[in-house]
């Protein structure tokens, strides 16, 4: 191969393992706007929350990553059922812009209350199946990165499933484009919405584990994160799973790819730009999905 | 009558003398400073519960990343009263905007502080007892050209107003020293792919990779060059030697790694280092860096002004601006401008440990 | 089965009814109350005054979800279908039972609407406006209720359509099924329907058979007057 075709090569499969990253983050924040139609700007902060919880019982438990993943995931499942009791419920009836707002709020109080615990320095998480590269013929991957793709691939098909093939996505979807009418037909609304929140936090917990790795944690690491997710599932389409991932990918893959040839403010830059021109020619998305609203 | 008043006055005098003067300390405990803040806290912690007992009291505020919210502390401290000086944040910005107050109360602001222009405004009332970006960058530029021998250097600096300051002060020092530079980029705190970048900087030619960036992203560099095997050398900036940020990396990724700073309290190396290392380790149960070292000297030379009886701002000013204080890291003596520090070291990481080697010292970095 | 004691809806007025098997006409003009009388049964509102009794039991602090499971089926105005699940999602997704039970059900709801068997995989907001309506019947029924209540069915439906679902409607009646039927379009109701309730602003006018009702002098004065009479 080439060498200019081997660069390429390797920045897309770098800008694709980034690009899992947030289409993980993107996933979660889906999952809570299919369910209640409420932007979740939080998630984010849940996934640096996630992220917390694994350094923290990294430091505890010397065990690979792997195994701490059920113990994060199950923790942060019992902090969603807290977060939709504090962000979501209380303002179920009012404007979404409240929900908005509380969930940026409870975001903010999650970073500083993080500062105030951890600091703001750094912290490298537990690694989730040892450290080093992985060969793909001329290619290098590192083991975090591949295992990022590889549960990107997986939960993401899960939640694919969960959506859309059986009876608790089908409850949820219908819970969230009209939740008068789904309580009258017997469907356990507000049961589900908390189901759906406990899942978008334990999925939290796995991708704050899989980051804090190879990317380490900081109070504000889950800002940069659900901006990428947020145009993600901007771009993909609102709603959308398969939308939110190809965004994110797409997202990754324009920032390593320019900034491998131009330089990275450059990626930034017209990575924004890129965005604000999709949204002028295709305004509802790549996969425009039945959630009309956006906020 | 007289008699009375004499002595009304001495009792007033004593009164003064014998209250522990207040020392605010005003660093930023959150926020994206919160490390740095931390350990300027504690070195000046650290320091207050040495100095003899009754002399000061310590008053910590938090600035977190605003420079109002540095402004508000310092308005709320004088609320109290005047005080003759403060440890001032670390943070550039927020320095700048409590400058000016500093000038209507007279009270002196002791910091750590890189951000070069400080010193640069004729503010007689600014102490820095850290070397600036400009003499540290010096000693970064000159490690690389004069004992690695390079002359292509290539730069990834922070797009902060940190990184972008530090980038042109390594791009002055380069030209000063023959060096040139091949490549020169910023990158954004959130950029987590750096393989790109350190791609088009290894193919550009150069010989040496400096690293002008913060926490996060020098650790991310540093680990992304040992999985790239990129084989150039790397002189980071002063964030790497942070206990902290070497403890994000494993020993291996930090092999043959070097770095810039002001000192390095963890690699030891004289009898009252060691007991300065021992006494944090125990009040604060974490490894000091550069800057709790840099305030806690900062610190102690101030304490030792008030113990020779200094009270009001301007004493300690004349005290701080005339004065030289040996201190744990390296000798302080202002330049006139309120520059006390002019040293700074090269450290080097061996691959086994993740405590640095002093390799290089530089002292009367701005003498030339 | 359901009886309404003193069921307050609107400002000033009161309803009492003991709902009989069959089809009950529930007729009004527009604003008269009727749908916030079904709300009120479903749960969706919460009355001014009075009580609801199921099967003798008091239903005021029940959720709208245990009235469904109880044998209450809702089938609102406007029809509400959830327009981004297909056909089978809106059906199958209401019945909170295993697997054979939702089978079993779905065979039967889809025996009463054939039309629906073939578009199952179709999106619910893509069916015409007569297919949506017997959607939204079917996800009713797919709750096996006992009592059905429907809120205006027959609105923005072409006359022939009407007929169709009025049929269906007497064919629910006489496999069993309770149902209130609120309606503005009299005249086919009260074809339907075995007895009727006559609602304004809030109070029941009138209330007995369907024969009783057709020549009943309060429905011409509250609906012949409204020009209604169709």
């Amino acid at each position: 191969m080439p060498a200019e075709l081997l660069t390429f090569a390797q920045l897309v499969l770098n800008g694709l393992a980034l690009g899992a990253a947030y289409a993980l983050v993107a996933l979660g924040f889906v999952l809570v706007l299919n369910a209640t139609g409420a932007v979740n700007f939080a998630q984010g902060d849940m996934v640096m929350l996630g992220g917390y919880a694994a350094v923290a019982l990294a430091r505890a438990l010397p065990v690979p990553g792997l195994l701490l993943l059920p113990l994060v995931m199950a923790a942060m499942a019992g902090f969603g059922l807290l977060f939709s009791a504090l962000a979501w419920r209380p303002f179920r009836h009012r404007p979404p812009i409240f929900g908005l707002l509380a969930t940026v709020a409870l975001g903010l109080a999650l970073q500083e209350a993080m500062n105030a615990l951890e600091g703001a320095g750094p912290q490298a998480g537990p690694a989730l199946l040892g450290v080093g590269e992985i060969r793909l013929g001329p290619l290098g991957l590192s083991r975090a990165s591949l295992g990022i793709l590889l549960a990107c691939l997986g939960l993401g098909l899960a939640q694919g499933w969960l959506l859309g093939r059986t009876q608790f996505g089908r409850r949820l979807r219908a819970s969230a484009q009209d939740p008068v009418t789904a309580r009258a037909l017997g469907i356990p609304v507000d049961r589900l919405i908390a189901v759906s929140f406990m899942l978008a936090a334990a999925l939290a917990g796995a991708v704050g584990l899989l980051l804090s790795g190879p990317y380490f944690v900081t109070p504000t690491s889950g800002t940069d994160l659900i901006l990428r997710a947020y145009i993600a599932v901007a771009i993909g389409g609102w709603g959308s799973l398969r939308g939110a991932v190809v965004g994110a990918l797409l997202i990754a893959l324009f920032e390593s790819v320019v900034a491998g040839y131009a330089s990275s403010v450059a990626a930034t830059a017209a990575l924004y730009g890129a965005v604000l021109l999709l949204l002028m020619v295709r305004p509802s998305g790549l996969f425009p999905a039945p959630l009309g609203r956006r906020a | 009558m007289r008699l009375f008043a004499v002595l009304l006055l001495t009792l007033v005098a004593t009164k003064a003398l014998a209250e522990p003067v207040r020392l605010p300390i005003l660093v930023p405990v959150t926020g994206f400073l919160s490390l740095e803040g931390t350990s300027q806290r504690n070195g000046a912690l650290l320091a207050l519960k040495q100095a003899p007992p009754g002399l000061a009291t310590g008053e910590v505020s938090d600035t977190a990343t605003a420079p109002e919210n540095a402004v508000n502390a310092l308005l709320r401290v004088l609320d109290q009263g005047p005080v003759p000086a403060i440890v001032a944040p670390m943070l550039g910005t927020q320095m700048l905007a409590l400058m000016p107050t500093a000038v209507e109360e007279k009270l002196a602001l002791l910091t750590v502080s890189g951000t070069a222009s400080l010193t640069e405004r004729g503010n007689p009332w600014v102490f820095r007892f850290f070397p600036s970006d400009r003499l540290a960058k010096e000693a970064h530029v000159r490690y690389a050209v004069e004992q690695l021998g390079k002359r292509k250097l290539a730069l990834i600096y922070q797009t902060t107003a940190y990184g972008q300051s530090g980038a042109s002060y390594i791009a002055a020092s380069a030209k000063r020293h023959g060096a040139e530079l091949l490549f020169s980029e910023g990158i954004d705190t959130d950029v987590k792919d750096l393989a790109p970048i350190l791609g088009r900087a290894a193919a550009s030619g150069a010989d040496v990779l400096l690293f002008h960036l913060h926490a996060g992203s020098t650790a991310l560099a540093v680990r992304q060059v040992a999985a790239l095997g990129i084989t150039l050398p790397v002189i980071a900036g002063s964030a790497l030697h942070q206990p902290a940020t070497a403890a994000l990396l494993e020993p291996m990724e930090l092999k043959g790694v070097c770095a810039e700073s002001g000192s390095s309290p963890v690699s030891g190396g004289s009898p009252r280092l060691d007991r300065f290392l021992a006494e944090y380790r125990q009040a604060f149960g974490a490894d000091p860096d550069a800057y709790a070292l840099a305030q806690y000297d900062a610190t102690q030379m101030l304490l030792d002004i008030l113990a020779r009886g200094a009270r009001t701002g301007e004493q300690v000013r004349a005290a701080l601006a005339q004065g030289q204080w040996d201190g744990v890291a390296m000798h302080y003596a202002s330049d006139g401008r309120g520059d006390m520090a002019h040293s700074a070291l090269i450290l080097c990481y061996d691959g086994l440990t993740r405590v640095p080697r002093i390799v290089q010292r530089y002292d009367g970095l701005d003498a030339g | 089965m359901l009886r309404l004691d003193r069921v307050g809806i609107l400002r000033g007025g009161a309803v009492d009814v003991d709902l009989a098997a069959g089809i009950t006409a529930l007729l009004g003009p527009n604003g008269a109350g009727k749908t916030e009388l079904l709300e009120a049964v479903m749960g969706l509102r919460r009355p001014l005054a009075g009580s609801i009794y199921l099967d003798g039991a008091d239903i005021a602090r029940w959720t709208p979800e245990r009235r469904s499971r109880a044998g209450i089926g809702w089938c609102p105005e406007g029809r509400r279908i959830f327009p981004g699940l297909s056909v089978m999602e809106n059906l199958e997704l209401v019945a909170t039972v295993g697997r054979m039970e939702r089978r079993r059900r779905l065979d039967r709801v889809l025996g009463y609407l054939p039309a629906l068997a073939d578009k199952r995989g179709a999106a619910a907001w893509t069916l015409s406006g007569g297919q949506q309506q017997m959607l939204a019947i079917g996800r009713a029924l797919m709750t096996a209720p006992r009592i059905l209540l429907l809120d205006e069915p027959s609105r923005g439906l072409a006359p022939v359509l009407v007929a169709d679902l009025f049929a269906l409607l007497r064919m629910l009646a006489d496999d069993g099924l309770t149902i209130l039927l609120a309606e503005q379009a009299v005249a086919a109701a009260l074809n339907i329907a075995d007895r009727g309730l006559v609602l304004e602003h809030g109070r029941l006018q009138a209330s007995g058979t369907a024969a009783e009702i057709r020549t009943h002098a309060a429905l011409e004065r509250s609906l012949l007057g409204a020009g209604r009479y169709s």
